[in-house]
């Protein structure tokens, strides 16, 4: 019996034995992807990583190779699976076996900064585009730079990108049945909900009327306050304007404010209890996902009344033509704003990086500088030319004509990276760009609420250190789930003087001064 | 028969020899396990770091137990250690019995077609994604649409159960739907044990005057046991392991204080931050918990019944 | 078959009360189970708004086979197939023949190494190094996108080796293997020609846990294989689903489209090894031990 245990243990103790010192250091023994000749003559050979594929029968793009022959460059391209990039990247980075340049795939500050990928900050002189991207934006310079100022992978600024998310509209089709103005108010607002779910505007005869809908289930992400299609665009009303920003505060006398825990929030809460008690809200808000609340909009007879999202074509479909788009709400105290961001929807972080295995670093930045040439950036996002993009008459940029059978954002992403391309795009560029497309719209429905941001209470992208970042991420889950936890209580049963000061009580004995304390000082590092 | 075991040196390279040839029956699994399972197990120490990809596991600086202080002193972690245990009791206790019950009562079953046919249906759910199967269940169970929604109208009921928001269903809800699924599935191991019955026991318990009632219970019961006791301690050696999948897509703001667990909680922190080493220290300490379970059922088992793991 | 009437001998009436509500029983929970599915084979042909309004209910609205046309569009799907069939084969091929000779071996009470080696095995299961450590170790062995990264790494699962082990203990009875020896029998003839036929059940068994278990597999693939010709079937599933998911952010028409194609997935993967079932099936039957050993 012993000799067997022995026997059983030495096995294993000499297999771990080889495989720790097989295993020392870095492995990879000779990847099959650096091949980077120095030829004199012919183009350089770089391989790549890329992602944001959709159709890959249609790859290379012929933007892709236009740029690498405008760069004087050759590059192999591995196409990397959108949605499983998380799970693959950690083994790739740990492998060691990066390609030279990695091209919008999703990374973070913390997968840049270990060591893999090289600092660009000594060849952004050979870089012109890059240049003058990272000096014109400075939220872009702040999100590429970590702390000690190395620039370790490029941010992507793609155009037409806006600085609000949501857009809200109502049904006119109701509306003009019952004889009724858009809604200013908030008041206003809820005396239509409660005519909608009376009077029957759909006239079948059936009670189905839905006031607003939205979708903050399908995964427990969702942020409820934050992102189109659930319930930011409520809060401004009330003078709590989070712009997108997952710290949940806004800037207020050059310091940050955590909202939920002020009072106008608790007001803008015990409207939203209102309208949930009316039955003006949906009541499966909880639980529907982005194709469950579509689903709705896009009924035949209508049932929604109101809406918001990314457009009113993303939710409501063909149904889009019944619906208009409308100011934001006036809250009681006269607040009248919009959410908005300087990075969450226009800037990318961490979107391309040379990897410290690239043999020919000055082609590689040459290549990417090309990508960040505005016109190349342009046909990078949203397809190449001829097949998308083009040059009018006037030799500006513009919008070919979609074919039939597809729609213009569909086309895009066929044909393209999509927003997670590596490029930049100035505003002077961005306004030159004519032709009609969907995606030029966006940018006109966000003229039209640019009216109402407020600027200077946007929250910046703030960088934090690897310390920070490690309790950060713990204060800020707890924290934020327990926001969204309650928000949702509230909403459902309402708020009274007990529960909200016993909600307070809690989120501050979970950290929120030290929390705050975080936000203030990488705001002060960046301000 | 057990033969008596003598300390002596020849008895032992007696029964060496004699075995011998069950060392070569052995051997390839145990070559695929170290190579595959053992080798790999340095990765452990990621839980003691804080590792990164690119420095790798013995570049990372070591942080000793700094992860594991980290989550207990978190808000959350007491609240989604309890999630787990009670979600992963709970589930045991309803999905450990029914496919033991369900395998006795087709075994009645002796028309062969509807025999076969209940067991290839019930096998189907299986194969279903846990996506497509939480869009299922959130279709069936809004009182708002479809068949739950149909019903509600009809009987025109006032505040009806939402079990997709109410925490008091969640449980209820993921273990359903559970059952659902698995139950043909693992009800296949014990109809294989079943079969190794021999029919002329049923014959001869027939004959003097046994009821169905009491040929399950004397005859099929006690042939399964060995296999029902193996099942459970493994079951319970499984028991921190909630898997993230499902307990996220039925997660939702209504319902956090009880269907936040470990898995979905690590995979939050680590959106922020991506913390391999914060989710290895809490698979570590799942591990060490499921094993103690291990150990501790095993020790259980083996004192009522027979049969034991180890 | 009925044996009960040819031997004369009648059903009481709690017998026939006990056999009807297993019967009935039986029945509901085929019905129970079969009703989803059938949901799941209409929304499939549905469209997909209708399918989330709940408004589909026994009946498919708005049928259309878009979805089906969708995912065979996707020119991978036939080699996924392909694929996944060889991996499933391999598999439970390799598992089989390295899993059962070692849970034969770990049932004998008089095998000296059992203890331990059930520990050893124990310890393996419950302690992982980590999706890191195994990609190294696959990559050093140069077995990355190749057909052994999709076979090798999982071909011993310690839950099947403890599940055929106490078959084995259970169903070989001692006096069997005893007679065996007297009669010169190695252990290795012994194997093959005496348990082996005995077990068939257990072997199918873990031949159906094992060929489930990589036909749904996808981790090991998206890990190891990067080249498009080798993947699997879930994982070129996968993307045509996870493309869809992850663009809708940007893209609504293509949400629709992920959606639509949600159900139509299933379909298409679980058919064939739904297929494989009925014909393991028959092992599980009552009687496969009958006349091994007498008295």
């Amino acid at each position: 019996m012993k000799k067997a245990k022995i026997l059983a243990a030495a096995l294993a103790l000499s297999m771990s034995c080889t495989a720790f010192a097989a295993c020392g250091g870095t492995p990879s023994s000779g990847s099959a992807q650096n091949s980077s000749g120095s030829d004199a003559d012919g183009p350089v050979k770089l391989t790549a990583y890329i992602s944001h594929i959709s159709d890959t029968d249609n790859f290379p793009m012929p933007v892709l190779d236009a740029i690498a022959e405008q760069a004087g460059v050759e590059i192999e391209w591995t196409v990397m699976n959108m949605g499983d990039w998380r799970t693959q990247k950690s083994v790739i980075l740990a492998s060691g076996e990066l390609p030279d340049i990695v091209f919008g795939c999703a990374m973070t500050d913390a997968d840049v900064s270990g060591g893999s990928f090289i600092d660009l900050t000594p060849y952004l002189d050979d870089a012109p585009n890059i240049q003058r991207f990272l000096e014109e934006n400075p939220d872009a310079m702040n999100m590429a730079a970590d702390s000690e100022g190395a620039i370790y992978a490029l941010p992507g600024q793609p155009a037409l990108r806006p600085y609000s998310g949501d857009v809200l509209y109502v049904n006119q089709v109701w509306l003009d049945e019952l004889g009724m103005d858009v809604p200013t108010t908030t008041e206003e607002f809820f005396d239509m909900l409660i005519r909608f779910r009376d009077e029957d505007p759909n006239g079948n005869g059936i009670q189905d009327e839905i006031g607003f809908s939205g979708y903050a289930g399908g995964g427990g992400t969702a942020s409820i306050l934050s992102t189109a299609g659930e319930l930011g665009w409520i809060f401004p009303a009330f003078g709590v304007v989070m712009n997108h920003s997952d710290t949940y505060c806004m800037v207020k006398d050059g310091v940050p404010e955590f909202q939920p825990v002020t009072d106008n929030y608790r007001a803008a809460v015990e409207y939203i209890n209102r309208l949930w008690d009316e039955n003006l809200m949906d009541h499966e808000f909880w639980t529907l996902d982005f194709n469950g609340c579509a689903a709705k909009y896009r009924s035949d007879p209508l049932t929604v009344g109101v809406g918001s999202g990314w457009s009113i074509g993303t939710n409501c479909g063909d149904n889009a033509q019944y619906y208009t788009m409308i100011e934001p709400l006036e809250g009681p105290n006269g607040d009248k704003y919009w959410n908005s961001s300087d990075y969450f929807y226009k800037l990318n972080d961490d979107r391309a990086a040379i990897s410290t295995s690239c043999e020919n670093v000055e082609a590689a930045v040459r290549f990417l500088d090309a990508c960040y040439d505005e016109y190349n950036g342009l046909q990078l996002a949203y397809g190449s030319e001829g097949v998308v993009v083009g040059k009018d008459d006037d030799g500006n940029p513009t919008f070919l004509e979609t074919p039939d059978g597809y729609t213009d954002d569909e086309w895009s992403m066929m044909n393209s990276m999509g927003v997670g391309a590596p490029t930049w795009c100035s505003e002077e560029f961005e306004a030159s760009i004519t032709g009609e497309n969907t995606n030029l719209e966006k940018l006109q429905a966000d003229e039209f609420y640019s009216e109402w941001f407020l600027e200077e209470s946007r929250m910046p992208y703030i960088t934090y250190d690897n310390d920070t970042l490690s309790e950060l991420s713990i204060l800020q889950t707890d924290i934020n789930e327990y926001v969204l936890q309650s928000l949702a209580t509230f909403i459902t049963e309402g708020v009274t003087d007990e529960s909200w000061d016993a909600y307070v009580k809690q989120i501050n004995a979970m950290g929120l001064d030290r929390l705050m304390e975080i936000y203030t000082e990488g705001y002060n590092s960046v301000a | 028969m057990k033969r008596t075991n003598t300390h002596s040196l020849s008895a032992t390279r007696r029964q060496l020899k004699r075995t011998k040839q069950l060392w070569l029956f052995v051997l390839p699994a145990v070559v695929m396990v170290s190579i595959f399972n053992y080798i790999p197990m340095y990765g452990v120490i990621m839980a003691f770091e804080d590792f990164k990809p690119s420095l790798g596991f013995f570049g990372s600086k070591w942080v000793g137990l700094e992860h594991f202080v980290r989550f207990f002193n978190s808000y959350s972690s007491s609240s989604t250690i309890r999630n787990t245990i009670l979600l992963s009791v709970e589930s045991l206790l309803w999905t450990f019995p029914i496919p033991i019950i369900f395998a006795l009562l087709l075994n009645q079953i002796s028309h062969a077609r509807f025999k076969r046919a209940v067991q290839t249906v019930t096998y189907m759910p299986y194969f279903i994604s846990i996506v497509v199967l939480v869009s299922i269940v959130n279709l069936f169970l809004s009182p708002y649409r479809g068949f739950y929604g149909a019903i509600v109208s009809l009987l025109e009921l006032q505040d009806p159960i939402e079990p997709l928001t109410d925490p008091a269903f969640f449980r209820t809800v993921y273990i359903g739907s559970t059952i659902w699924q698995t139950t043909g599935y693992q009800s296949i191991i014990y109809l294989a044990a079943l079969s190794g019955v021999d029919p002329a026991l049923h014959e001869a318990a027939k004959i003097d005057g046994a009821s169905r009632w009491q040929r399950v219970l004397h005859i099929d019961l006690p042939t399964l046991m060995p296999t029902i006791s193996i099942m459970f301690i493994m079951a319970c050696g499984s028991i921190m392991n909630v898997g993230f999948e499902k307990a996220y897509l039925l997660q939702n703001k209504l319902n956090l204080n009880v269907s936040e667990v470990l898995q979905t909680y690590v995979y939050k922190v680590g959106l922020i931050n991506a913390q391999y080493s914060f989710s290895a220290a809490i698979n570590l300490f799942s591990t060490v918990i499921n094993i103690i379970m291990l150990l501790v059922m095993n020790r259980v088992v083996k004192k009522l019944s027979d049969t034991s793991l180890l | 078959m009925k044996t009960k009437r040819s031997h004369g001998i009648r059903e009481s009436f709690g017998d026939r009360v006990f056999l009807f509500i297993s019967y009935a029983l039986c029945g509901l929970i085929l019905l129970a189970v079969a009703y989803p599915l059938y949901f799941v084979l209409i929304a499939s042909v549905s469209d997909p708004d209708a399918v989330n309004r709940g408004e589909v209910l026994l009946l498919p609205a708005k049928t259309s086979l878009d979805a089906y046309i969708a995912v065979f569009e996707e020119s991978q799907v036939w080699t996924g197939y392909r694929n996944t069939i060889l991996y499933t084969a391999l598999s439970v091929l390799f598992s089989l023949c390295i899993v059962m000779p070692a849970a034969y071996a770990l049932s004998r009470k008089d095998f000296p190494g059992r203890g331990p080696l059930v520990i050893f095995f124990l310890i393996a299961m419950y302690f992982n190094g980590g999706m890191v450590p195994t990609y190294l170790l696959v990559d050093s062995l140069g077995m990355t996108n190749t057909i052994w990264a999709m076979v090798l790494p999982s071909c011993v699962n310690v839950f099947h080796l403890i599940i055929a082990k106490t078959y084995f203990e259970t169903s070989i009875p001692n006096e069997l293997r005893e007679a065996a020896e007297l009669d010169g029998c190695t252990d290795f003839k012994f194997f093959i020609r005496i348990v082996l036929p005995l077990s068939k059940a257990i072997i199918s068994v873990v031949g159906v846990y094992v060929a489930v278990a990589t036909w749904n597999s996808y981790m090991n693939a998206l890990m190891y294989i990067t080249e498009e010709s080798l993947q699997p079937l879930q994982i070129v599933l996968r993307n045509i689903l996870l493309v869809a998911q992850v663009t809708s952010g940007q893209s609504a028409a293509m949400a629709r489209e992920s959606e639509m194609m949600k159900y139509a997935l299933i379909v298409v993967t679980t058919i064939p090894i739904i297929c494989v079932y009925p014909f393991v099936q028959k092992y599980f039957e009552k009687g496969v031990m009958i006349g091994s050993v007498k008295g």
